[in-house]
């Protein structure tokens, strides 16, 4: 003979169930630790059949714990049977952790074994619950207890666990169905000792089966465990109660039907499993509580409490999380399973300017989910911003105006959480504009952090309203080999139409994504110059999957179309080449004083003086000049 | 972390089997601004903790060949009419509890598809639009484990 191995409760609790929890402590709880009731449910046990290898599986032996629970009505499903029991929240984690659980337990199997003298079968099934609810990180700590008492010597099977049709027959269980399936007991008695076998609850015990040879007496229980030689924990108690109230059932041999049908299957396959379990009555009997095991291991196996983390669902940032990044997944998988979304994500952008364009690129970077974005702006709000400036509102204009730059970062946070974002609020100096000497240091230290927020991000976007202000800008790019995106709207931006800054700063952003997306990064080439048979460069064939990499766009607002231009890299320009990027990278920032100071400084450097005095038409190829027709973008 | 002294002696009437589920809720819910029915579930482990996206996409509930796979690269050149693209997060709309849902704003296209190969007579109709929508949630959704399970 073996000893039977019965398969524990497995708790299942629904999300609902901790909506409900924290619902009752805020409302009634509060701070109080009492024992609530709650009821939980099982079923018989279920299995299901592996699509691939064809095998059946046997699911958990689960007791659900659903929204309802603290209801005094709780809806039972067809086919369960309700668990009562009690729950203790505990208000700190400290407290949780120190509560003496074996007191706890204790007197909880004291109660048990007191119904169980008392002849009720009522409490077989109780457990215990201790909770910890952190109800500002949404993380439940939770610990089922499921008392069972200890038999010594431990129940055993004689024989084997066999299909109960095999011993009882399928007419027996078809009568057994039909007499319980309306209303489901956890427990109850089976006679097969006449024509028709007969149920009854085991309260009745000794009525039902007086007079009835032993062979025909069986008991049952619903049996949550879908294992066919172990059956569910309900029997623990059950025969406790037995051992305890009906010793000479025990001695005999208890023949047990693990009921397991809710239906009377189709194929003639019975779930049901049949046993007899052999103990010895007599120390049952005693009346002394025997001792009761039933605490619940937590998934690793140990004892030990579990925790339920529901901030994806519940917390709100956590929600603007989610719903963003499904927002981009499914762009990804309507669109471009190759689109490499973390690159984007990633790519840490400088915005130099928070002004029109750079509230425009702002948003739409952080709609491709870009989670650092870091502006620089050195003026505060003013009355005409707000109805350009998508980052601003009415109230950032008042009492000399918020400062842009962290003003901007802050309402950014405000359309996401989710978003790293920060304001510097520093003027970028420019060459030809001399520093007045009380304002060298601040200078050197605005130069400083400009030369440190370049190495802290991976993408710039010149967003200024002066040209000139580009200058250093480009200097630090092309020394640092940032990726650096240049789109101003030059001198008179504000009198431009609305509809170009947004035009201009989506063309932008979206100009980097492509970028991002092709192999070579910032180092992509640009489309082919357009040919009389090829008037458009194909999208497909620039190596990034979202189109073509332009290294430069021009925009024609009143004819509505953008073309893509290419300008190589002038060797005396003034803001990228060798000699000014030289002079740099030798001595810094004094360099860039005398930039600032002396207008003429650069153009010696670049020997751009001697070409100016060659003609003037040269120049105004490279450099780019607002057209009076057209809106530059 | 903390050491969990013994609270109970070793139980020898217990087995060590651990199954670990998770559990589907499936709804079929009526979308009144798309006049269509929509496919609502949600899904979640023991705990009662939602799972993640990645998860779910891997769960046994969708067909692996309905899914883009990042690893796979094919994909996005296949038919469109996956609706599974249309994947969304939305609240029961009478139960209010968080659920997934597949969107239906493509799904009359979709069956109007089906139905047009379809020949019926005017009686069946109904019956037999419910059975097109039907076989396009069944080329997405596994729907064989609801049936399987009761």
């Amino acid at each position: 003979m073996t000893i039977i191995q019965f398969q524990p409760f497995a708790s299942l609790v629904e999300p609902a169930f901790w909506h409900a929890l924290t619902n009752l402590k805020i409302d009634v709880l509060k701070l109080a630790d009492d024992h609530v009731p709650l009821t939980a449910t099982y079923t018989s046990g279920r299995t299901i059949v592996d699509r691939e290898t064809g095998k059946e599986i046997a699911l958990g032996c689960n007791l659900t714990l659903a929204g309802d629970a603290f209801s005094e009505t709780p809806h039972i499903p067809p086919y369960a049977v309700p668990a009562h029991g009690i729950v203790k929240n505990y208000n700190t984690i400290e407290e949780f952790k120190a509560a003496d659980k074996t007191a706890l337990f204790n007197e909880f199997s004291d109660e048990l074994w007191k119904s169980i003298q008392d002849g009720s079968t009522d409490k077989l099934t109780r457990f215990l619950l201790i909770t910890f609810a952190d109800l500002k990180k949404y993380k439940y700590f939770y610990w089922f207890a499921f008392p069972a008492f200890v038999a010594k010597p431990a129940w055993e099977i004689d024989g084997e666990w066999q299909s109960a049709s095999q011993v009882l027959g399928d007419k027996t269980l078809v009568s057994v169905r039909t007499s319980i399936h309306s209303n489901l007991p956890p427990f109850f008695l089976v006679r097969t000792d006449g024509s028709e076998p007969k149920v009854a609850p085991v309260a009745d015990f000794v009525k039902f089966f007086d007079g009835v040879p032993a062979e025909h007496r069986t008991i049952a229980f619903v049996d949550p465990s879908a294992q066919p030689s172990n059956p569910g924990w309900p029997l623990r108690n059950l025969l406790a109660f037995l051992a305890h109230r009906h010793p000479s059932l025990v001695a005999d041999g208890v023949r047990v039907l693990c009921w397991r049908d809710d239906k009377v299957p189709h194929d003639g396959h019975w779930k049901s499993r049949f046993g007899v379990v052999k103990g010895v009555a007599n120390v049952q009997g005693t009346g002394e509580k025997p001792s009761a095991v039933g605490w619940e291991k937590n998934v690793q196996g140990k004892l030990g409490p579990r925790l339920a983390d529901l901030a994806p669902m519940m917390d709100p940032v956590r929600l603007a999380d989610q719903a963003v990044d499904l927002n981009l997944k499914l762009m990804r998988w309507r669109i471009l399973p190759e689109l490499d979304l973390d690159k984007v994500a990633n790519t840490r952008c400088l915005l130099l300017g928070a002004g029109t364009l750079g509230c425009y690129v702002a948003r739409t970077l952080m709609a491709w989910g870009v989670r650092t974005i870091t502006f620089v702006d050195s003026a505060r709000v003013s009355f005409s911003n707000p109805v350009r400036q998508p980052l601003f509102q009415f109230e950032d204009c008042l009492n000399g105006g918020k400062p842009k730059a962290a003003c901007a970062a802050e309402n950014l946070k405000k359309i996401f959480p989710g978003v790293n974002a920060t304001g510097h609020s520093l003027n970028i100096p420019m060459p030809g504009h001399p520093i007045p000497p009380a304002l060298v240091e601040q200078t050197r230290k605005d130069v400083a952090t400009l030369e440190k927020l370049f190495d802290e991000h991976d993408a710039v976007f010149l967003l200024m309203d002066s040209r000139e202000s580009r200058w250093l800008p480009t200097v630090l790019g092309a020394a640092k080999g940032k990726s650096l995106t240049d789109r101003t709207l030059d001198q008179m931006c504000t009198v431009t139409r609305p509809g170009l800054a947004s035009l201009a700063s989506s063309t932008a952003v979206e100009l980097l994504a492509s970028v991002l997306q092709h192999p070579l990064g910032v180092n992509a080439p640009p489309p082919p110059l357009p040919t009389k048979d090829a008037p458009h460069a194909d999208p497909h064939a620039s190596g990034s999957v979202l189109g073509l990499v332009p290294h430069q766009l021009r925009g024609y607002l009143a004819e509505f179309r953008t073309v893509p231009i290419r300008g190589a890299a002038y060797a005396r320009c003034t803001g990228c080449s060798d000699a000014v990027l030289a002079a740099y990278e030798a001595q810094g920032f004094d360099v860039l004083l005398r930039a600032f100071n002396e207008p003429k400084f650069l153009e010696t450097l670049t020997g751009l003086d001697q070409l100016y005095s060659e003609g003037e038409a040269a120049l105004e190829s490279v450099d780019w000049e607002v057209e009076d027709e057209e809106d530059d973008m | 972390d903390e050491e969990i002294h013994l609270l109970e002696a070793a139980d020898d009437a217990c087995t060590s089997v651990i199954v670990d589920s998770i559990t589907c809720q499936q709804y079929i819910c009526y979308s009144s601004t798309f006049q269509v029915p929509a496919f609502y579930f949600s899904l979640h482990g023991s705990s009662g903790a939602p799972l993640s996206l990645e998860i779910i996409a891997a769960s046994p509930l969708f067909y692996a060949s309905a899914l883009p796979d990042s690893r796979r690269t094919t994909f996005a050149l296949e038919t469109s009419d996956s609706a599974f693209a249309m994947l969304s997060q939305g609240d029961h709309p009478t139960l209010n509890t968080p659920c997934w849902y597949l969107h239906p704003c493509h799904t009359a296209e979709v069956v109007d598809e089906i139905m047009r190969e379809v020949a019926c007579e005017e009686d069946g109709h109904g019956l037999r639009w419910l059975e097109a929508w039907f076989m396009m949630l069944g080329n997405v959704v596994d729907l064989r484990w609801g049936h399987e399970c009761t």
